[in-house]
Formats: structure tokens, C-alpha cells, sequence
């Protein structure tokens, strides 16, 4: 037995005896009460069988010395009926400690009285009697005593009938009283056991439920970290397999087989901390790090499930974030689980998260929300968000997977770090989920870049999370910015513009095409871009020429494509004004485009159209051939990876059935800039090769080249 | 002439020591045992009696005290020495006139109550206790408090010259010419 258990019963025991000694006083109390009353009732009816019988006494015996005349007699009468007397008057005197009673007191002092005034007429009969007038004491007696001494008889009674009547109420009252004492007590001292046997019984029941929920713990921490070593092996495994000669169906096959297995290992990864944290298990490790570097850790984990649903997803973090001590790890797991989430619950529009903290002294309260654009919570499912094992979501139509287990687990984290995780939402119009956590402070962030400070950025970014995030990083390098606007062509001061920043992520890339085109025309020639792009699939990246930074984006990749741009800037002006000195006779070329993508199309349409060149295209390898066959090219820009016949076959096959002075130029667009790709498209017949992102400036070069190797 | 006188004195001489010593003697054997007390109720204001008053309540001649409270006069029963004693001593007549005086003036009309009889000297002090108006006697030596005694010619039983003074040893002394 457990030594609280043990206080509590000697608790208990003591009270119930405390409470058992009052009742047992009270009620012994109360039964001495009602003895005492009993004995009083005694003594006045005894008191009142006394009176009556000596008072009559005391007359009876008088009358005898009236039917005598023997002196003798008469004396001996008289003397005992004096006797009589003096006993009433001892009775009278007497007063048992219940006469107190004022009822009584009266009563007996009207009894008292009524004696007092028959005694003066006895008195009188008796000298009658004794001086020898028989007939005058009769006749007195007759005349007085006889109505005096019934007087005292009824004032007897009276006074008996006062004390029954005074008795009853008081036995009454006392009975009254022994009962609510009873009652009251019974009351106490059985809520006392109920309450108590209650306590005793939640408590056990409590103590079952923890130790119940510690071996669940247990056994769950020791099944997650058996389950987990197999599950590692046959991962593995899987990715072994991948390595080896697979063919297209089986490959399929160990891709499922492995994000079976991953989607599995995670899930036992989640019981297992869940486990940890509640069998107290759950050590913390604190480190120094960047708040910047773990969100962009944590979003780089939902870039594909956001890119898949088209999220724009990005941070923010207030400028002058100091590090912190913190555990890293956990912090990391609790933003992993809100971004995926957000991720999962979000179809369209974006994922936030937004990091503030309080900094006092060396203790940093930090602050990261995380908002997304999704579903929303209602207001009555919100409080079971925490529940382990708890999803919102349980009908048959459940639209997404996973324990439950995330948010319990985040929860019980953000706690263990010693702050909170709380969720505000509004159905339909998004969630946002607090997440805090106290911390060290560090000093001044790692990230922290001053090198930029002072150069002159133009942007044209969109109002969404990754254009927020790109002005804050832009702002925390104190880079002077200005906005491109509708019309670039405005843009004051263009000349000292060092780089541009496009957010080509939300517009499908078209702005920064038209800004790649229209460059020189706005007069922004010499400055070197940087856009921002969607990864990983985003096409626009293919052909965008210049610098990319793709989302969601780290501030260290930015940083690192502003500085290179700058740097190039005096490079871009020297072949802006090469390109200038030598215009191209535009109708003289025949040209064939071959791109199977249709923005990456209108990207080199545009750019060739800036360099006063026009285009046949062609949408795909075959088509190409068939083109090639009805007219002579001078020139094909020929894209090697495409779905019908790549690039370097429809070469080889517009190469066979031309003639071979009529072969038209073939130059390779290409993001393998390998040198044995090179060989490789030079031996299937190719002139020369565009490495993509192509640049326009590349082009023109290259175009330049071509015309000159001609004339 | 002279030896007579002497003679005479010497005898009155003689006689009177007798008579004190006779006396000296009683009252040293019985305290005035032989004295008879006349008492009456403790709350009678009478102090004292001269003997032609005592008499005249005893013959019921006098029927109310001073004060005005009836006198009842207590005597020991007929037949009793005591009683015949008393009324000597009292009233001067033997118990046969004075019965003969008493049934006279009862049928006179002037005596409505006759005065109780009580059986023994201890009845006597109780009757006189129960009654305020009574009056009665007892041997000296058996008074107590009870009752209250009265002076008699302004002697108290004891007293030298104590008018009701038993003989009953010496005979006649009151028959005594003087």
C-alpha cells in the first residue's frame, strides 16, 4: 500500500471516530436530558400523590377531633393532623430543582397560598376544637375550611395538570431535538463514509487508469521500436531492389512496396514518440540553431505534396530573430506535423508559417504560426484536435490517412518544451495553429547576411506567402528595393538597378518572359535576374534564362543567386550592347522551332521575336521530321527530350532524307550539359547545342555565329 | 415574765429555722418539684397572675384574657390526685364543691365551656401548646419550653414565698395558722 493511501485512510478513520465520539456524546447527552426530565416527572407526581394525601390528611384526621369530646383525643388528633401539616409544608417547601420553571413555580405558589389560607381557618378550628367549642369548629368549618382546603386540592391539580402539559411539551421538544441531533449526525457521518468510500473508490480507479496507461506506454514503446527494426530492413531492401535491372512493372511495384513501408515506419515512428512522451521517456536535447534553417527544413518535407496540389508555401520571420537553445529535433517534428497538415487538409491557396519571438534577457519565447487556406476546423471539433487517435474526420467518405497520432504528439511536445500549441480557425476560411515553445537565446541569427546591404534590387512580386517571404529576406539584407509596377518601362532610375527579382512561381512564368523580352525596351538590359520558381516540376524552368530560386525558398540559395547576379551584371551589359551592334537581316532565316512544351514554346517565340526573328514550330519530334522534309531550314532549334521520338532521333532522320548541302543548322536545347551529351548530339548529326535555361542572350550569340558562318 | 418571752422567741426562733431549713430542703431534693407552675400558651401576654385572679379564671368567674382571647382552662382528669390537688390549691375548695360550683353556673347559664380534661402533666404542656388560649399547670419540675409559666403574686414556682406550693410529705402546712 502506498503511503498517501495509507494518510488518507488514517484521515478517514480519524474523522469517522471524531464523528462517532460526537454522536456518541450528543446522544448521551440527550439521553441524560431526557432522564433527567423523567426523574422530574417523578418527583412532581410524587410531589403532588404527597400533597393530595397528607393534605387530606390533615383535614380528615381534624375532623376527627370533631366527633369527640375527649380533650385527650381531640389533642391526639389535633397533634397528628399538625404532623400532616408539617409534612405538606416540607413538600411545599421542597421545590425539586424542576419547579424553577416559572410555569411550575407559579403553580406551586398558588398552591402554597390556597394551603396558607385553609391553615388559618384550620388553625382556628383546631382552637375551636381544643378550647372545647366542637359545634362552632364545625360550623366553622363547615362555613370555611371545607371550600378552602378544596381550593388547595384543585391547585394541586391544576398544578399537576401545568407540569403534565409543561412535561409533555418539553418531552416533546426533547424528543424533537434527540431526533434532529440523530438525524443530523447520521447525515454527517454517512456522508462522511459515502464520501470518503466515494474518494477511495476514483482514487483507485484513478491510480488503475495511470498504471493502466503506463503499461499501454510501455508496451507500445517496446512493440513501435520492435516494428521499427524490420520495417528499416525492408525499406532497405526496397531501395536495394530499386538499384538492380528492374523492368518498368516491377519498378512500379518496389516503389509501392517502398512507400508502403515509409508511410508505415512513420506512423510506428509517431506511436513510439507518443509513447515516449507519455511514459515520460522523452528526454530534450537543446542545441543552438536558426529558427530560419528548421522551418526551411521542415517545409522542404511538403514541397512535393505541395507542389502536387500547386500550394504556394513559404515563411516569414521577423527581422532580428535571434538563435536559441531549444531541442531542434522536437521543434522540427512539431512544424513537420502542422506543414503536413496544413498540406494534406489544404486544395488551394497556401501554406504559411511565421515565426516571433519575445526575447527577455537571456529567455526567448518563440512563437511560430502556422497558417494554411484550407477546410477550416469547426468550432466543435477543435477541442478533440489533441485527442490521441483522434481525427475530426472518422465517416466512411475519410479523405486522408495517418494515426491521428500528429497533433497529440505536438501537442504533448510543444508542452514538454514549456510552451503550447493552440489552433484558431473558422470553417471555410482556414486554420492557424499556434505553436510555442521557451527557449535560450543565442544571439544574433547565423543567417544574418549584411553584404547586400545597400544594393538596388527591382522586384515584381506576387501578394502570396513567397512574395512576403522574399521582401522580408530582401528587407533583413537591407537591400533597396523597387517595384517593376504595371508598366517596367517606368521604372525612375533604371540604370542603377543591379538585379531584378521575379516571383515566377503564381503567374506561370509569363511575367518574367515578357520581362525577359521586353528587357532592353524597358531599358533593364544590363540587369541580371532572379526568379523565383515553383519546384520541382514547374516548366517554366526549362527556359528561363538567368538565375532561379526555386520554392519554397531558402534564404541561403537567394542570397546566393543575388550576390552571383550582381556579380555578373557588367557581363550582362557588354553582350546586351554586342547583341545591339549587330542586327540580324530577320527575314532571311528560315527557322523551325521544335519544342513539345507550349510555354516553353512561347518563352523562345518571344525571345526570338525580341531578336527580330520568326519561327515555324513544331510540337514534337515526327511533326519536326514532316517539316523539315516540306521545307528547307536554316535553322532548327531542336529540343532533345521529348515523348514521340527525342530530339537526336528526328535529327538522324531529318539528316537522312535531306540533301546534304541543304542541311539545315540543328542546334540541341538541353538541360544535360554533360560533355558526353555534347558528343552524343554531335554524332547524331547536331551543329551545336543550347543549354537551357537558355538565355537570350546565348542565343543571340549563338544565332550570331550561325549567320556570320554563313555570309 | 422575761424567761417566758425568751421562751416564746425562742420557740418562733426554733420554728422559723425549721421552716427554712424544711424549705432549704425541698429545694435542694426537687429543684421546686413540689411546686405546681401554672402555664398557658407561649403567645399569651400575661406575665402574671395575683392568686384571687388565677382562682377567678379556675372558677370561670373570668372567661377572657386581657387581650381578649377566650381563656380555656385545662385540668387533669376526674379521678386524678392532681386535679383534686390543683383545685385545692387554686381555688381553695375541694374537687367535689368545685364540680358542684361548675355544674351550678353551667346551668345558670354563665359557663358555656367547662374547662378539659387532660390525662398526664406531658398532655397537659402539649394541649397548652395547641392552644392559645388555654391555661393549665404542671409540676414545676416538668415545665419546658413548650409552655410558658406565669408568675403567681409575682413569684415564680421556686421563688420564696410561691403561693402554690405542694405538702404532700409534710401534711397540712397550709392548715399552718398564719
Amino acid at each position: 500500500m502506498r503511503y498517501d493511501t495509507m494518510a488518507v485512510l488514517a484521515l478517514v478513520t480519524v474523522t469517522v471516530l471524531a464523528l462517532g465520539w460526537i454522536v456518541a456524546r450528543d446522544l448521551r447527552q440527550s439521553a441524560e436530558e431526557t432522564h433527567q426530565l423523567y426523574q422530574s416527572f417523578e418527583e412532581v407526581d410524587e410531589l403532588t400523590d404527597d400533597l393530595l394525601l397528607e393534605s387530606e390528611d390533615v383535614r380528615r384526621i381534624l375532623l376527627y377531633a370533631l366527633h369527640t369530646n375527649d380533650a385527650n383525643r381531640q389533642l391526639a388528633y389535633v397533634e397528628q393532623s399538625r404532623a400532616a401539616e408539617g409534612r405538606v409544608k416540607k413538600l411545599l417547601d421542597s421545590r425539586p430543582a424542576l419547579l424553577d420553571n416559572p410555569h411550575m413555580s407559579a403553580a406551586l405558589q398558588k398552591v402554597a397560598d390556597a394551603w396558607k389560607r385553609y391553615m388559618t381557618v384550620r388553625d382556628e378550628v383546631i382552637g375551636l376544637i381544643l378550647e372545647g367549642s366542637v359545634n362552632e369548629g364545625v360550623a366553622l368549618d363547615e362555613r370555611d375550611g371545607g371550600h378552602r382546603f378544596e381550593a388547595m386540592l384543585t391547585a394541586i391539580t391544576e398544578m399537576k395538570r401545568t407540569f403534565d402539559a409543561d412535561a409533555e411539551r418539553q418531552v416533546a421538544e426533547q424528543r424533537e431535538r434527540a431526533n434532529s441531533d440523530i438525524t443530523r449526525l447520521s447525515i454527517m457521518v454517512v456522508g462522511t463514509l459515502l464520501g470518503t468510500a466515494i474518494g477511495i473508490y476514483l482514487f483507485n480507479r484513478r491510480e488503475a487508469a495511470e498504471a493502466a496507461a503506463r503499461v499501454k506506454s510501455d508496451f507500445l514503446a517496446t512493440m513501435s521500436h520492435e516494428l521499427r527494426t524490420p520495417l528499416t530492413g525492408v525499406i532497405g531492401t526496397a531501395d536495394l531492389l530499386k538499384a538492380t535491372d528492374l523492368a518498368t512493372g516491377q519498378r512500379e511495384l518496389v516503389r509501392m512496396l517502398r512507400s508502403s513501408a515509409t508511410v508505415l515506419l512513420s506512423l510506428v515512428n509517431d506511436v513510439l514518440d507518443y509513447s515516449r512522451i507519455e511514459a515520460g521517456l522523452m528526454a530534450l536535447t537543446p542545441t543552438r540553431f536558426s529558427l530560419g534553417h528548421v522551418i526551411e527544413e521542415a517545409l522542404d518535407t511538403v514541397t512535393e505534396a505541395a507542389a502536387r496540389k500547386a500550394l504556394e508555401i513559404g515563411y516569414v520571420i521577423e527581422p532580428g530573430l535571434p538563435d536559441v537553445y531549444a531541442d531542434e529535433d522536437r521543434v522540427r517534428q512539431v512544424l513537420i506535423n502542422l506543414l503536413s497538415n496544413a498540406v494534406k487538409f489544404t486544395e488551394s491557396g497556401e501554406v504559411a508559417v511565421r515565426a516571433a519571438a519575445t526575447v527577455d534577457g537571456e529567455a526567448a519565447t518563440v512563437t511560430i504560426r502556422v497558417s494554411d487556406t484550407g477546410a477550416g476546423i469547426p468550432a466543435h471539433l477543435q477541442h478533440r484536435l489533441f485527442q490521441r487517435f483522434s481525427q475530426l474526420d472518422t465517416g466512411p467518405s475519410r479523405q486522408v490517412g495517418g494515426a491521428g497520432l500528429g497533433l497529440a504528439i505536438s501537442e504533448r511536445l510543444s508542452r514538454l518544451l514549456g510552451g503550447s500549441l493552440t489552433v484558431d480557425s473558422r470553417e471555410g476560411e482556414g486554420s492557424t495553429f499556434t505553436f510555442i515553445f521557451t527557449a535560450k537565446s543565442a544571439g544574433p541569427s547565423a543567417l544574418a547576411r549584411d553584404d547586400l546591404a545597400g544594393s538596388r534590387v527591382a522586384v515584381r512580386l506576387g501578394t502570396g506567402i513567397v512574395g512576403q517571404q522574399v521582401r522580408s529576406l530582401l528587407d533583413a539584407w537591407q537591400v533597396n528595393v523597387t517595384e517593376l509596377g504595371g508598366d517596367p518601362a517606368q521604372a525612375a532610375d533604371r540604370a542603377t538597378i543591379d538585379a531584378i527579382v521575379v516571383d515566377a512561381s503564381t503567374d506561370q512564368g509569363a511575367l518574367y518572359a515578357s520581362l525577359l523580352v521586353n528587357r532592353e525596351r524597358w531599358g533593364l538590359q544590363h540587369a541580371p535576374t532572379v526568379a523565383v520558381v515553383r519546384r520541382p516540376a514547374e516548366q517554366g524552368e526549362r527556359v528561363t534564362p538567368g538565375r532561379v530560386v526555386s520554392t519554397p525558398v531558402r534564404a541561403q540559395a537567394l542570397h546566393e543567386e543575388l550576390v552571383k547576379a550582381i556579380g555578373s551584371r557588367s557581363v550582362v551589359a557588354a553582350e546586351g550592347a554586342a547583341l545591339h551592334d549587330r542586327p540580324f537581316d530577320r527575314q532571311s532565316l528560315a527557322i523551325l522551332l521544335v519544342e513539345d512544351n507550349d510555354a516553353n514554346r512561347r518563352v523562345v517565340r518571344m525571345m526570338l521575336e525580341e531578336l527580330g526573328l520568326e519561327a515555324d514550330e513544331a510540337a514534337g519530334g515526327i511533326e519536326a521530321v514532316e517539316r523539315a522534309r516540306q521545307r528547307a531550314y536554316d535553322l532548327i532549334l531542336m529540343d532533345v527530350q521529348m515523348p514521340d521520338i527525342d530530339g537526336l532521333e528526328a535529327t538522324r532522320r531529318i539528316r537522312q532524307q535531306v540533301e546534304r548541302g541543304a542541311a539545315p543548322f540543328i542546334l540541341a536545347l538541353t538541360a544535360n550539359v554533360m560533355e558526353s551529351d555534347e558528343a552524343r548530339c554531335r554524332e547524331a548529326g547536331m551543329n551545336g547545342f543550347l543549354p537551357k535555361p537558355l538565355r537570350l542572350t546565348t542565343l543571340e550569340a549563338t544565332i550570331g555565329a550561325f549567320v556570320a558562318s554563313r555570309a | 415574765m422575761t424567761r417566758n418571752r425568751l421562751n416564746a422567741l425562742g420557740a418562733w426562733l426554733a420554728i422559723g429555722v425549721w421552716l427554712a431549713a424544711g424549705a432549704q430542703g425541698l429545694h435542694g431534693q426537687a429543684g421546686g418539684a413540689d411546686a405546681l407552675a401554672i402555664v398557658v400558651h407561649r403567645g399569651n401576654p400575661v406575665e402574671s397572675l395575683t392568686l384571687s385572679e388565677l382562682r377567678r379564671i379556675f372558677m370561670l368567674e373570668t372567661q377572657n384574657w386581657p387581650h381578649g382571647r377566650r381563656i380555656t382552662v385545662v385540668l387533669r382528669e376526674k379521678g386524678q390526685p392532681e386535679r383534686d390537688e390543683a383545685i385545692r390549691m387554686i381555688c381553695g375548695i375541694s374537687e367535689a364543691e368545685y364540680e358542684r360550683t361548675l355544674l351550678l353556673q353551667t346551668f345558670r347559664g354563665s359557663v358555656t365551656r367547662p374547662p378539659r380534661s387532660i390525662q398526664s402533666a406531658s398532655l397537659m404542656r402539649r394541649f397548652i401548646f395547641n392552644t392559645p388560649g388555654a391555661i393549665g399547670y404542671v409540676p414545676a419540675g416538668e415545665v419546658d419550653d413548650s409552655v410558658k409559666v406565669v408568675a403567681v403574686d409575682g413569684r415564680l414556682p421556686g421563688d420564696a414565698g410561691y403561693p402554690l406550693q405542694r405538702r404532700a410529705r409534710i401534711g397540712r402546712v397550709n392548715w399552718l395558722p398564719w
